[in-house]
């Protein structure tokens, strides 16, 4: 990943988009997503992914589930009604972000 | 090379406890993450050798891993401190810390201060009571892990139990005063008796989320 701190203010909302379209998923699961879809660009770390999936599940935004699977337990996090509520608000407020952000450094394209 | 067997996921998980993950709901995500990881990986490298595997991924990972679990118990703590004063700040609290005040301001006025200044002494100290019972009920009875929130509760205890003790102390000389305001002693009094009360509420709803969070185990 070439500058992470322009993708840290994200992680929240690529973390509630991904389970937006995902019934359920787990730790692992996102982060193996995320470098699927961004080709290897974005790699989340364990010590950014899960403080922010314990945040999220803190303010009721992500439910969890405990399964057992292949011999260990796996934690599966789910939206919630707020944080499916929230997510569309986030998109919506990166939208937001991505156009201003377009206005100021390429105009043309803006 | 499908998922990795019993004794390698008890391995990673003696591996993590003892790297100081202590606590199970954490450890159990980190388990699976690194499971995870390697079954990718010597699926990846057609490999059989777990411990080589292993090795590789913990020289690249674990400081990565042991950042995520300060980060973990720093939130488990912020946590529950917030909890504890959005409870003390619930319209129900307000109302029994009132009544506390009244009632021990009447017993007072009846009584002398003296009746009411003996809660003053035992109660931080028979406080930690309730908790060690419903510790040990959760733990024996109820066959709960070493959970981060439960655990980190007895800091929080320990926290309110110094500042209970340094009410205690800052305020004996003047309780045992003739002059004493009874309005003053009611307030103290009564704030010495809520603050357990509420946290003793609040390990019970704790416990009892980690109780049915993790009933599938």
């Amino acid at each position: 990943m070439r500058n992470s701190k322009l993708y840290k203010g994200s992680l929240n909302t690529i973390i509630l988009k991904l389970l937006k379209e995902h019934d359920k998923m787990y730790g692992y699961e996102i982060t193996q997503k995320v470098k699927t879809i961004t080709k290897g660009e974005l790699n989340i770390t364990e010590g950014a992914l899960y403080p922010a999936l314990h945040k999220l599940e803190a303010e009721g935004l992500l439910d969890v589930e405990v399964v057992k699977v292949d011999n260990r337990l796996r934690k599966y996090y789910k939206l919630t009604e707020t944080g499916s509520k929230e997510t569309v608000n986030k998109l919506n407020e990166l939208a937001e972000y991505i156009k201003t952000m377009q206005a100021l450094v390429n105009p043309k394209l803006a | 090379m499908n998922s990795l067997s019993k004794d390698q996921i008890h391995f990673i998980d003696n591996y993590l406890e003892n790297s100081d993950v202590l606590y199970a709901d954490i450890r159990m995500e980190m388990v699976d993450h690194v499971g995870s990881a390697i079954e990718k990986q010597m699926k990846l490298q057609k490999t059989e050798d777990f411990y080589s595997v292993f090795k590789d991924y913990m020289v690249a990972s674990k400081a990565n891993l042991l950042e995520n679990n300060k980060k973990f118990l720093r939130d488990v703590d912020k946590g529950i401190f917030k909890r504890l004063f959005r409870l003390l700040s619930k319209p129900r609290a307000i109302i029994a810390f009132i009544l506390l005040v009244f009632i021990s301001y009447k017993v007072m006025t009846i009584n002398g201060h003296n009746s009411i200044v003996d809660i003053f002494y035992w109660f931080p100290n028979a406080s930690i009571v309730p908790f060690l019972i419903l510790y040990f009920v959760m733990l024996k009875v109820f066959k709960l892990s070493r959970f981060s929130g439960v655990e980190r509760l007895v800091f929080v205890y320990m926290v309110f139990f110094q500042l209970l003790n340094l009410l205690r102390i800052l305020f004996r000389g003047y309780f045992n005063s003739e002059t004493a305001n009874y309005v003053i002693i009611s307030v103290v009094v009564s704030t010495m008796i809520l603050i357990p009360i509420v946290l003793l509420q609040l390990t019970y709803h704790i416990m009892n989320q980690y109780r049915l969070k993790y009933k599938s185990i």
